[in-house]
């Protein structure tokens, strides 16, 4: 294997580490962009971007299909809540390429949320060769960690120190990191 | 299983440059899981240098021990200060997801601006570029108490972990809480992201703090598009819509519109320690901040809660910003005020402040309530005596008045007794005379019932001589139809017919003497009634002396005047009719020969009446059947002629000149033909 292609797998494998910690972000204070990252993953829930993804990437428009949709739901909450201050002229909506990325760890973060329902049910993906100790532990601390609790919050919350807690949350970022790379065929 | 999470330990514990040639060393044989384990040592070497490996700091004067937290961006931990010997906290900020330095600085210097023993103060603040020297960090003091057996110094923890443990606690925290917000407020720092999460408790007196001043601004910000900030489950409704970041805490009106972020917040803070849940509840932040964006009504509060602190909290999470509290210092009096039992801003009745008086002081509730018992026991009494006092004065009056009314009224008595015995005597000679007035009234109604009948009697008799003078009319006219046949068969006999007119006119003269004997004879009967009339007045007279008399008669004389009405009543139905009477004062002798002339069609009426008027009823009957040889024998044309004319005018005239009462006498006239009826003239 050359030195480039060590390279570039590498910083494959870092990007993915990266997105993948950063999907599972401890979510606790929103921000606008929170928001609005939570308005993607809806959209990616409505089934649109599933749409999207047969079309060749020319015509996907995806920046145009998210930004209507995030208009839409302002003005579906300004006619539910009749208030005023929710203006969607004074909303401000991420460009193109900001949007393609929101929609990315939107995606990946349905992802996250799907394995850990399955590490919950002690389910593990057989690919994965290096053994995970009690699964579905890990799955309720990265369950409560998604959830924006802090470690200290989830520790009490399960009984455990807040060693053990650190250390189920690094095995199962861990984990996830792994699948990601053997979907990504790294591994 | 267990032996390759050793070895990969042992693989991390190595230079990450050796990690390769370890890793194909340990699994020669297996490339695919030799690729697996070394992502999962590179992914785990990432995870190490964020959090649980002790991050080294730039300034050697602050050793990290224990980690306290993890969060989002940063990891707190308990540190050694080396140069003021004292313990404190330090916020490191984690490398790629540290906010930029100014955030850093911006909550370092909204935290050190405030002076308040409710806000956990910023000690020193490291804000070098994370590329030049470690992370930055902000040093804070640390929310611990020494605890007092062991002499070793706890750390506390946030609301969120450590809950309170009874209402009155919770209501103390956001009381402390309340206090701090407002003081950060007068040094123009608004927090704008209060919630358990952000309030440190301490471990024994268990007193709250508030932290973290990531969101808080100082300063407005440059314009912009709406900004959102908050905790999806506790942002006040305004916030979750989108705020202007041009809003400048100098500003009096932006002021007010960031004081009400913090109120909702502190109210945000109690629901979620009081309902052990926040405001917007849900599964995921985005259905929380959907919620808060489009409100219309105040999350609920669990019945549990007082309704006193209802009432404050319901206007800390008032939807409308300006029905909230104007200052967190409102807030915490009305706080402060329910803690300590005293009136709060919404205890504005007498009623409410006086019972919350006797909740603060119930000692002296109990007393003043026993003495105003006591107090109005003995009012109660004194009135009572006084009252019995004037009660027994008063019947002692009135037993005297009475002794003197009893003596007085017992010769009343004695006056009574006597004038009752005489009443008495004389009460028994007017009975003796009433019983003597009842014999006499009753002669009296006899003597009238006897008169009543005889009366009766003669209208009976009346009503049967009426009835024959009817049926003798009809004779009559019988007759007359026959004369009439027997004048046209017997036309030549017409002189003797003349003559038995004359006689017939003689008979007629006797019956005009006996109708005047008969009106002499009504006369009579007419005066006989005035009499019986002038002794039913006499009688009357006397029964309404005997009335008068006495009143213990009044009964009888009642019955009796109910039966002088019946029978004057009977008496007007038997007031004389002109036809009635003249026909009961006709004579049997001329009323009953017309009937038997017309044979013994009523043998019983017929053997009612007197003989001799039968006698002359027979003969008046024959005439007509012995004439008719003379009428054969002497024919006259003249005769004849006068005949023809006759009987047309001759009934009509000569009755009535005769009795001089024409309607009711015009029907017997045809009966004979008047012999001197005057010719009529060509």
């Amino acid at each position: 294997m050359s030195s480039a292609a060590d390279t570039q797998i590498a910083d494959q494998l870092e990007r993915i580490i990266r997105r993948v910690k950063q999907s599972m972000n401890y979510r606790g204070s929103y921000s606008t962009r929170d928001i609005l990252g939570s308005l993607v993953a809806r959209w990616v829930h409505s089934g649109e971007w599933e749409r999207l993804k047969e079309l060749p990437p020319e015509q996907r428009k995806l920046g145009e299909s998210v930004r209507r949709f995030i208009l839409d739901r302002f003005d579906q909450l300004r006619r539910r809540g009749h208030r005023e201050e929710l203006d969607r002229d004074q909303i401000a909506i991420p460009d193109e390429q900001t949007l393609g990325e929101l929609v990315e760890l939107a995606e990946l973060r349905q992802w996250v949320i799907t394995r850990i329902a399955e590490l919950e049910n002690d389910v593990v993906d057989a690919r994965v060769r290096i053994p995970l100790q009690r699964p579905s532990h890990v799955g309720k601390v990265l369950a409560l960690y998604l959830a924006g609790k802090t470690q200290r919050e989830i520790a009490t919350a399960l009984g455990m120190s807040l060693g053990v807690v650190n250390k189920r949350i690094v095995e199962g970022t861990n984990y996830l990191v792994l699948i990601q790379s053997i979907e990504a065929g790294l591994a | 299983m267990k032996e390759l999470v050793d070895v990969l330990a042992q693989i991390a514990a190595r230079p990450e440059g050796d990690w390769p040639e370890l890793v194909a060393q340990r699994f020669p044989a297996d490339a695919k899981l030799a690729a697996q384990a070394l992502i999962w040592l590179r992914a785990n070497r990432e995870r190490v240098d964020d959090d649980d490996v002790t991050p080294e700091l730039a300034d050697e004067r602050y050793q990290l021990g224990v980690l306290l937290d993890v969060g989002a961006t940063a990891s707190v931990w308990q540190a050694y200060d080396a140069k003021l010997n004292r313990n404190v906290a330090v916020k490191v900020f984690r490398g790629e997801r540290s906010p930029v330095l100014d955030e850093i600085l911006t909550e370092a210097r909204a935290a050190a601006e405030i002076a308040s023993d409710h806000v956990v103060r910023v000690l020193d603040v490291h804000d070098q570029d994370p590329t030049n020297g470690g992370a930055p960090y902000i040093v804070m003091e640390l929310v611990g108490e020494w605890e007092p057996r062991k002499g070793v110094l706890a750390p506390g923890g946030s609301a969120a972990t450590l809950r309170p443990r009874t209402h009155v606690e919770a209501v103390r925290w956001v009381r402390d809480v309340a206090r701090g917000v407002h003081d950060a407020h007068l040094r123009n720092v608004f927090h704008r992201d209060l919630k358990p999460h952000n309030v440190l408790i301490t471990p024994f007196s268990r007193r709250a703090r508030i932290a973290d001043f990531g969101l808080a601004i100082r300063e407005a910000q440059e314009p912009g598009a709406l900004e959102i900030a908050g905790t999806p489950g506790y942002i006040a409704p305004e916030q979750a819509a989108g705020l202007s970041p041009t809003l400048d805490p100098h500003d009096l009106d932006d002021r007010a519109v960031l004081v009400a972020l913090d109120v909702w917040g502190l109210g945000a803070l109690a629901f979620d320690l009081l309902a052990d849940r926040p405001p917007w509840e849900a599964d995921e932040g985005f259905e929380a901040w959907e919620r808060a964006a489009t409100a219309q009504r105040s999350p609920e509060l669990p019945r549990e809660v007082p309704r006193r602190l209802r009432r404050i909290l319901d206007k800390a999470l008032a939807i409308d910003p300006k029905a909230r509290y104007a200052t967190a210092g409102e807030l915490a009096d009305d706080l402060d005020a329910y803690l300590a039992r005293r009136p709060t801003s919404h205890d504005a009745s007498r009623r409410s402040r006086l019972a919350l008086w006797m909740r603060r002081n119930p000692q002296l509730a109990v007393t003043v309530g026993l003495a105003t018992v006591l107090a109005a026991i003995s009012i109660v009494a004194y009135v009572n005596v006084v009252e019995v006092k004037n009660q027994r004065n008063a019947l002692g009056a009135e037993a005297a008045r009475a002794r003197i009314e009893n003596e007085q009224l017992s010769k009343r008595a004695q006056i009574a007794r006597t004038n009752l015995a005489a009443t008495e005597t004389e009460l028994a000679t007017k009975a003796k005379e009433l019983e003597e007035l009842r014999t006499r009234l009753v002669d009296a109604d006899k003597e009238y019932e006897a008169i009543v009948a005889a009366k009766e009697r003669a209208l009976r008799d009346a009503d049967a001589a009426t009835k024959q003078l009817a049926d003798q009319l009809g004779s009559a006219r019988a007759e007359r139809d026959e004369a009439r046949v027997a004048r046209q068969l017997y036309e030549g006999f017409w002189t003797r017919a003349r003559k038995e007119g004359a006689d017939a006119a003689k008979d007629r003269d006797t019956a005009q003497k006996d109708r005047d004997q008969a009106h002499k004879e009504r006369d009579g009967a007419q005066h006989e009634r005035e009499a019986a009339i002038a002794e039913r007045d006499a009688a009357e007279q006397e029964r309404d002396k005997a009335l008068t008399e006495r009143d213990h008669a009044e009964a009888v004389r009642r019955r009796v005047e109910a039966d002088l009405a019946r029978v004057t009543a009977e008496l007007a139905a038997m007031r004389p009719h002109p036809l009635r009477d003249r026909a009961a004062k006709t004579p049997p002798t001329q009323a009953q020969t017309k009937p038997s002339a017309k044979g013994s069609a009523d043998p019983a009426a017929a053997s009612t009446l007197p003989k001799a008027p039968a006698d002359a009823a027979t003969k008046t009957a024959t005439k007509p059947t012995e004439s008719p040889a003379a009428a054969t024998s002497a024919p006259n044309k003249t005769a004849q002629k006068q005949t023809e004319t006759a009987p047309a005018t001759s009934p009509t005239k000569v009755p009535a000149k005769a009795t001089g009462d024409p309607a009711p006498l015009t029907t017997p006239a045809p009966v004979v033909m008047p012999a001197d009826a005057p010719e009529p003239t060509p």
